[in-house]
């Protein structure tokens, strides 16, 4: 297993097999964005043509769309699209020699959670792609799961390697016609991961890739895309994290899932972005298009998330139940703080027959900030006998904070039971005092209370990522009461 | 439908009621500049989603029904001298301080251009002031209204103020027959006041009828709605609780079928401290019927300690009916106690065996599951007379006869 | 009046009852014994006529006719009478009007005219004295709000009211206090009589104290394993089910 300094060496050293990347330090588009930075973006890949052209299309798409959405529970400033940079490779860095010089903001990070890079891989045999910036760098284990017929690789690569799958799959979940920002990254996205199970595999270890955000002023659009072939299991962490920035950083990845007959996915996130100051300066946008799609009759997809950071969150990793017997699942912990706003749930569409779908969210705000769960189940007209259960609870830390719940909820068909539940209330002042008793500040009591309140999410997360994530609620709740 | 909004209100602001009243034409002349800007409400918005209003409002006419004898409603028989009730151009027209305080200050215009209609429309409608310190045991049951009219919108307007540590019981039903009742009503209640607000739809019309209640400081307010038909009904109910020790109490049972559609939307705005709200919304869904809830609780910033809870039921009876329910909170407050849920499914299964295995047949044992599944709001209901008349409805409309 | 024979059920394709043998009489009380999971109250469930067990083989006659046939209010009205293990609770449906309702189906059915609300009141108020159950209840909704001993009370009531030929009783006495107990126990002894018949399925000798059974049975993997007269009850409360699981067998638990 290579430590941090072998994965830096590797990163910085790497002969990048199709020599696109020839002059690494200047490898910034232009700022702004024309038909001109797609074919930057497509020909520094060195792309073929058929995906050229479908960035394209995603990309005049986009200018016929006016504005951003609007009908988040979020305020921004309006984002100048034309003042962005499409395009980032790393940096060359040859004076990273040691632990210290890699990523000080990433190692404090790290520091306080209590892990580091090493650490983590140690942890249990996690297959690390780390993304800097945009251009996918590092990509371990994937002779040993090579060897089962699993393909694990960076975007880049499988467009070179397995043109054919991302043909066959790129754009069937989200269209490129989607959403704004779906759009968006159809037409620019830089690089991310891919993934590919066969048939009958279980893949023996928790794929994963870590993202982060080093260049200033460049936008992020990450693709990810992950198929499950017939009843093929995978699980898949993803984590982020970012180092202090002063200027906001959009962020608009897309994940898309698919999942045959009898595949089985679970897609775990820790997002702890840079949320911005104490003073709500800085901080990244992140306005995510994740969903997936049960393809195949008893296909089941589970999206859990811990959303700590980010200064907005506009997400909502969804499932199409599709398949009959299909199942889908949505856990969620988000924690906003300071003067973060998160907007997050998810949408869980019913369509085929027996299909099941639990949505679990759990919202903590604390300081100035606003915590909307919006979520939509949609119960289609054929799905006889499908299910959904929802709870969604809202926990609040201070009195300028807001916590909001938007469910929508859409039955035509008289076989379908949903439940929605919500409840909204305070951190209990007499549980906080039993603590402070018992010795401990109140800090550290809002730590463990918040904690317990959201146990129910994290015993989705596996392993390796719920010690991180719940030393991550306590770090993102500094100071929210005051 | 591109109406001229200002020509029409230009060509019949002299013969409208109270266009010598200063506020109110104020409020006209600001309702007109609104519509312009809001027009008609379409399902692209928000506030109006999954709703018919589109295909309702179109090709309609806006009716302008100004004349002395529009509105053809008794109220003699209802007069008392507890209390003053009047048609609203008989208020309007002799000044009654009340019309001058309250009459269009309380609704918003905000939420939808029809709300604005009304108010730059409206020539009539109810009149009821409960004075302070007064106990009605009555209810007021307001007797069927009719409009001389031919189709279009038309406007009736209501207001209702109940003085302070008064206490009054009012039944409406509405009745009027055109292609569509746009009716505003609004609604002050004083300190320590309370209003027991009973509504029954059962008329095959189309209509949308705001509410805007402002409640005082330790004020009461229960509304019950029962709507057992309708082409197209629309309830908007919006509550303002402006005092502390507030109580806000909204329950609705609905049983539509055809191709009709039942919408309720209610907006509970708490705005001080202390205060409480109950919603519960339940109904049956049968046929080609679509049902609409959208329940918003909203919190400000010093409204601690609130207490809000919502919830709403549904069943389908039918395989092409259709409910679609948004439950929300919005929270800027933190020492509160906020809870909703929403459901929509069958009959509970078991409790259908269980009634089925004490010998009754399956048909009967489900309409009694269903008229159970109604109970929770019928009992909100306090006058035993008027409860007994909706039960006897909601029954006959489940078909059982006992 | 009950038999049954080589009965087999299952759910969701687990099977249940592998084969069960019973013949019930008029004026005879029969006890049905038996570890958790073993099958009784699957075995009332499916007299009573609950759907979602599905019948794979064997038969069940009441009175000479198909009992496995019938709906489940069919039943009802001949007279089979489940006393439910967990009486659900039905709120919004209010316990008098419910009952009035099933009486009169049940006479109805029989032949005999409809009870008027008078006469039906006098009738329920009668009962109520048989099976000192509190008059508040028949005011609420159904089950709702009642306490275990009170539902299961409620049940005995109805079972009053409704005077069946076959009353089954679903561990009627689990959760019971031992007054409430002994109330449930009285109104049964009460409402025993020479056409009648009663099931009493049961965890516990306890019960049987206070309604003395004719014959036993022990019902374990889907099958009843041993019958006897109502010594075998105080043999199995004396030696618990263990010696049972041994001599039946490595037979695994449904």
């Amino acid at each position: 297993m290579s430590n941090e300094r072998e994965i830096i060496q590797e990163v910085t050293d790497r002969e990048y097999k199709y020599g696109f990347v020839t002059e690494i330090e200047s490898e910034l588009a232009p700022k702004g964005l024309t038909e001109d930075t797609i074919h930057f973006i497509s020909n520094k890949k060195n792309e073929p043509e058929w995906l050229l052209e479908w960035r394209l299309k995603a990309f005049r798409h986009w200018q016929t769309l006016k504005e951003a959405p609007k009908w988040a529970h979020v305020k921004y400033s309006e984002i100048d699209f034309q003042d962005i940079i499409y395009y980032a490779a790393p940096k060359k860095k040859p004076e990273l020699e040691s632990l210290d010089e890699v990523d000080p903001e990433l190692l404090k990070m790290y520091d306080k959670l209590g892990i580091s890079l090493d650490e983590q891989k140690k942890l249990s045999g996690v297959a690390v792609d780390v993304v800097m910036d945009s251009v996918s760098v590092k990509t371990t284990f994937t002779k040993k799961l090579k060897e089962l017929g699993i393909i694990f690789c960076s975007f880049s690569d499988a467009v070179h390697e397995y043109p054919e799958l991302v043909k066959q799959y790129l754009g069937t979940v989200v269209p490129y016609t989607d959403n704004f920002y779906a759009t968006l990254n159809s037409a620019v996205f830089s690089d991310g991961s891919f993934c590919y199970i066969p048939k009958g595999v279980r893949c023996p270890m928790e794929l994963s890739t870590y993202f982060r955000i080093n260049e200033a002023n460049t936008g992020q659009f990450e693709r990810t895309l992950l198929i499950a072939d017939e009843d093929a299991y995978v699980s898949y962490l993803e984590g982020c994290t970012a180092p202090m920035r002063d200027e906001n950083q959009l962020h608009a990845a897309v994940v898309e899932l698919v999942a045959h007959k009898g595949a089985e996915i679970k897609y775990s996130t820790v997002q702890n972005w840079y949320p911005g100051n104490k003073d709500g300066i800085g901080g990244i946008y992140n306005f995510v298009t994740k969903r997936g799609i049960c393809k195949g009759d008893y296909s089941k997809i589970s999206w859990t998330q811990v959303e700590t950071g980010s200064a907005i969150t506009w997400k909502y990793p969804s499932v199409i139940l599709l398949g009959d017997h299909s199942v889908g699942e949505f856990y969620s912990v988000a924690v906003t703080n300071n003067y973060q706003q998160a907007d997050t749930g998810t949408k869980m569409l019913h369509i085929g027959k027996n299909t099941m779908s639990t949505i679990i969210s759990k919202g903590i705000s604390g300081g100035f900030s606003n915590n909307s769960y919006r979520g939509l189940v949609r119960i289609g007209k054929n799905a006889h006998n499908a299910r959904n259960f929802s709870q969604c609870d809202s926990l609040l830390l201070g009195d300028r904070c807001g916590a909001h719940t938007f469910p929508y909820i859409e039955t035509s068909n008289k076989s379908a039971v949903v439940e929605h539940e919500a409840t909204t209330s305070k951190v209990g002042e007499d549980q906080i005092f039993y603590c402070n008793q018992r010795g401990l500040d109140t800090e550290q009591a809002i730590g463990l209370i918040v904690n317990g309140y959201c146990k129910e999410v994290m015993k989705q997360l596996p392993m390796e990522f719920a010690v991180e994530a719940q030393k991550l609620l306590s770090i993102s709740l500094e100071g929210s009461v005051g | 439908m591109a109406e001229d909004y200002r020509s029409l209100f230009e060509g019949h602001r002299e013969s409208q009621p109270g266009v010598a009243c200063a506020t109110l034409s104020h409020a006209r002349e600001n309702s007109v500049l609104e519509l312009e800007s809001l027009g008609l409400p379409n399902n692209r918005l928000e506030y109006w989603k999954y709703s018919r209003i589109g295909k309702v409002l179109k090709g309609l006419e806006v009716n302008v029904n100004a004349n002395d004898d529009a509105l053809n409603v008794d109220l003699g028989h209802l007069k008392d001298e507890q209390f003053e009730i009047s048609s609203l151009r008989e208020a309007i027209l002799a000044n009654h301080p009340a019309i001058e305080q309250y009459l269009t200050k309380l609704a918003g215009t905000k939420n939808t251009g029809l709300t604005a209609l009304n108010t730059a429309f409206f020539s009539n409608g109810i009149f009821i002031h409960i004075p302070d310190n007064t106990i009605v045991e009555e209810p007021i049951r307001l007797p069927n209204q009719t409009w001389n009219v031919d189709g279009g919108i038309i406007h009736p307007r209501n207001l209702i103020v109940v003085g302070k540590n008064s206490s009054v019981s009012i039944i409406s039903q509405t009745n009027t027959a055109s292609a569509l009742i746009n009716t505003v009503e609004e609604i002050h209640i004083s300190e320590n006041a309370e209003l027991k607000h009973y509504v029954l739809q059962d008329t095959d019309i189309s209509q949308v009828t705001s509410s805007f209640v402002v409640q005082k400081r330790d004020s009461r307010y229960t509304k019950v709605t029962t709507t057992l038909n309708g082409t197209f009904i629309r309830n908007n109910v919006n509550i303002h609780l402006e005092g502390t020790g507030c109580e806000a109490n909204l329950y609705g049972y609905y049983h539509i079928n055809n191709k009709n559609q039942v919408d309720n939307h209610t907006i509970v705005e708490h705005k001080e401290p202390d205060c409480v709200s109950n919603e519960l919304y339940v109904g049956l869904l049968d046929d080609n019927a679509s049902g609409i809830f959208n329940g918003r609780v909203w919190v400000h910033q010093d409204a601690q300690r609130t207490n809000a809870f919502q919830s709403n039921k549904n069943i389908l009876l039918s395989d092409n009916a259709t409910m679609n329910t948004k439950p929300e909170l919005e929270i800027y407050a933190d020492d509160v106690k906020c809870s909703h849920g929403a459901t929509i499914g069958q009959v509970d299964q078991e409790a259908l065996f269980y009634l089925r295995s004490r010998g009754i047949p399956e048909n009967i044992a489900m309409s009694m599951l269903l008229q159970g599944f109604s109970v929770e709001v019928t009992d909100k209901i306090a006058d035993a007379k008027f409860k007994h008349e909706v039960v006897e409805m909601i029954l006959q409309k489940l078909g059982q006869h006992q | 009046m009950l038999v049954v024979k080589d009965l087999k059920a299952s759910v969701d394709s687990t099977k249940i009852l592998k084969g069960i043998n019973l013949e019930v009489k008029a004026g005879e009380v029969h006890a049905i014994m038996g570890p958790n999971g073993s099958g009784k109250s699957t075995f009332a469930s499916v007299l009573a006529g609950r759907e979602e067990y599905e019948i794979t083989g064997g038969s069940a006659t009441f009175y000479g006719e198909d009992l496995l046939d019938l709906s489940p209010e069919d039943r009802a009205r001949k007279g089979l009478f489940l006393a439910f293990q967990y009486p659900i609770e039905i709120p919004g449906v209010n316990t008098t009007n419910f009952l009035r309702t099933s009486l009169n189906e049940v006479r109805k059915f029989n032949g005999q005219e409809p009870l008027n609300g008078a006469d039906f009141l006098k009738l329920m108020k009668e009962k109520m004295k048989v099976i000192e159950i509190d008059k508040s209840l028949t005011k609420r909704s159904v089950n709702e709000g009642f306490s275990g001993g009170e539902k299961k009370k409620s049940e005995i009531f109805q079972m009053a009211m409704l005077e069946p030929k076959l009353c089954i009783l679903d561990e009627t006495d689990s959760g019971l206090d031992i007054d409430a107990l002994r109330v449930v126990a009285d109104g049964v002894n009460r409402l025993r009589n020479k056409d009648n018949a009663t099931v009493i399925i049961t965890h516990y000798q306890r019960l049987l104290d206070y309604i003395v059974p004719d014959f036993v049975h022990i019902i374990y993997d889907g099958r009843i394993v041993k019958s006897g007269d109502k010594s075998l009850a105080l043999t199995l409360e004396e030696r618990g089910y263990d010696w049972i699981k041994e001599e039946f067998g490595e037979m695994t638990e449904a």
